[in-house]
């Protein structure tokens, strides 16, 4: 397979877990493309077993450090929304907006774990990115699964200063 | 056993501990009610997480790709400038102006010459960066004037421009470091090393002008300053030495001599070069931050949108400052060391600066 072709058929999910991780088209782009660059000045490419694993993984660390310096919170604007097929219902949208905002109020480094859990990454994989222990990624990811259920639930968080002044909107109905 | 922390639990949870722990830890459950009712929690807000945001990554699979094309050409464009040394322009532009200012760099070192002592040779080495703020806007209008002034040129009726020497990346070993001409630094903010070498090769540029045309064109362009016949086919070398490049988990350290700039005896790089800074080619931005170079038989100027001077331990650096690429140019002991990063914030390459050893 030539670079071009390895280029063509991984680019559009290596971009979709961009965007799943970041929400920014622009950033999402950075992202892929850095990682590509990793890809080709690799001079053992056939040492890797799973190359879209490895693309992944290395997008997830390049996302972290992103995020690590940014110290950004989530935005739920971008042209993301007004891009989004017409396959989805109004309804199912307005729900993934409501999901979508209130992990935005969870530390960045709990979100992140929370879509990389999701998109299937084992923790051996996270603790990598992450460069934490197993043990580590076991207790974020009990914290913010916890934090997340009781903002969605709209209660208040106790003993709790992480999460931005933001959550006293959290109230849904 | 003490009760396990809610970390543990889910790893029990998710079948991730070893059997040893998963065996203690399931003992100690069939006994403690307190973390049987921890443990059914847990699930619940597992079940819970998993089912609202299962839709999320689902969602996302069908999401529309942007910047597919773009992002390939920028790969391509980058490896092709890694190929020829340029690691620090992000874009073509820029390496076009850095093309530029090089090229007149290089005709600003070939003049007045003693024939005398016509074949010694002086070398002249970078002995600071500087910046020099320069727009895409600023190269068009610098492409114009030239345009105005001369018609459309080729540099090839000027002299001839030849590369000598290899050029090229190679894979190298840590332990061929101790065999390159100069002491390898590395950053010692943490005892991270680096994941891989390379060795960059860039062949020097030799240039042996026709003096006839040259002046032509110095007068097409409105300069009263001529370079001595003498100096016709004689040699102006740049030369830039084998640059190390080790790659860090999050940056990439370059390191290699300075380059220099070779031009015959007796040639008078002052003059030449305030004959060149007189040209009226330049945008007057460009032209006051040429007429403050002081000292430009030793000044390297790194050309960007907007660079900025930083003082690593004291010597004057130069930071290019892009949304996701950085990169940090500097000097010391007769070395060139450039710090490229897409992640590292400045703060943390100027502090990774400071910190080679």
């Amino acid at each position: 397979m030539t670079a071009e072709d390895f280029f063509t058929q991984e680019y559009p999910l290596l971009y979709r877990y961009a965007l799943y991780l970041t929400r920014d088209p622009e950033i999402s782009q950075d992202l892929c493309q850095e990682t590509f660059m990793r890809w080709y000045r690799r001079t053992d490419q056939e040492k890797v077993e799973n190359p879209r694993a490895w693309l992944k993984k290395v997008l997830s660390n390049l996302a972290i450090n992103y995020f690590r310096h940014k110290k950004v919170q989530y935005k739920i604007e971008s042209g993301f929304d007004e891009a989004e097929t017409s396959a989805t219902t109004m309804n199912q949208d307005l729900v993934r907006l409501e999901v979508e905002e209130i992990l935005t109020w969870l530390p960045w480094k709990e979100q992140i774990l929370l879509k990389m859990k999701m998109a299937g990454m084992t923790y051996a994989e996270m603790a990598e990115v992450l460069d934490v222990s197993i043990g580590s990624v076991g207790t974020m990811l009990a914290r913010a699964m916890k934090r997340f259920k009781t903002l969605y639930e709209g209660k208040e968080v106790s003993n709790n200063n992480e999460v931005s002044g933001r959550r006293q909107a959290a109230a849904l109905p | 056993m003490k009760c396990p922390d809610e970390g543990k639990l889910l790893l029990y949870l998710e079948n991730q501990l070893s059997q040893d722990e998963y065996q203690d830890t399931a003992n100690h459950l069939t006994n403690c009610s307190v973390c049987s009712a921890r443990l059914a929690e847990l699930r619940e807000n597992y079940d819970f997480t998993a089912h609202n945001l299962a839709g999320l990554w689902e969602n996302q699979k069908s999401a529309p790709v942007t910047g597919q094309q773009k992002v390939w050409q920028q790969i391509q464009t980058q490896q092709q400038f890694n190929k020829r040394g340029v690691r620090a322009m992000k874009t073509k532009k820029f390496a076009i102006a850095a093309a530029l200012v090089l090229a007149l760099t290089a005709i600003g070192s070939m003049p007045a010459i003693q024939t005398a002592a016509a074949n010694l040779l002086q070398i002249f080495r970078v002995e600071q960066v500087d910046t020099l703020t320069m727009t895409p806007g600023d190269i068009q209008k610098i492409e114009q004037a030239i345009y105005d002034g001369a018609g459309s040129i080729d540099i090839e009726d000027f002299g001839s421009v030849q590369s000598v020497g290899e050029s090229g990346a190679y894979k190298i070993e840590s332990q061929d470091l101790a065999g390159l001409d100069f002491p390898v630094k590395v950053p010692s903010l943490t005892d991270e090393s680096a994941t891989a070498y390379s060795l960059q090769k860039t062949p020097s540029i030799e240039v042996r002008p026709k003096v006839e045309s040259v002046n032509e064109l110095l007068k097409m362009l409105g300069s009263s300053y001529k370079l001595p016949a003498a100096l016709d086919g004689q040699i102006c070398k740049f030369k830039m030495g084998d640059a190390l490049v080790s790659t860090y988990h999050d940056y990439e350290l370059i390191q290699g001599p300075v380059p220099e700039i070779e031009v015959p005896d007796g040639v008078n790089v002052k003059e030449v070069a305030r004959a060149m800074v007189a040209l009226p080619i330049w945008p007057e931005n460009i032209r006051t931050q040429l007429e403050s170079v002081g000292d430009w038989e030793h000044t390297l100027l790194i050309p960007d949108e907007n660079p900025q001077k930083v003082s690593i331990n004291g010597t004057q650096g130069v930071l290019l400052d892009h949304e996701t690429n950085r990169a940090l140019v500097w000097q010391g002991d007769g070395m060139l060391y450039i710090l490229q990063s897409q992640l590292e914030k400045a703060d943390n390459l100027a502090a990774i600066a400071e910190s080679l050893r």
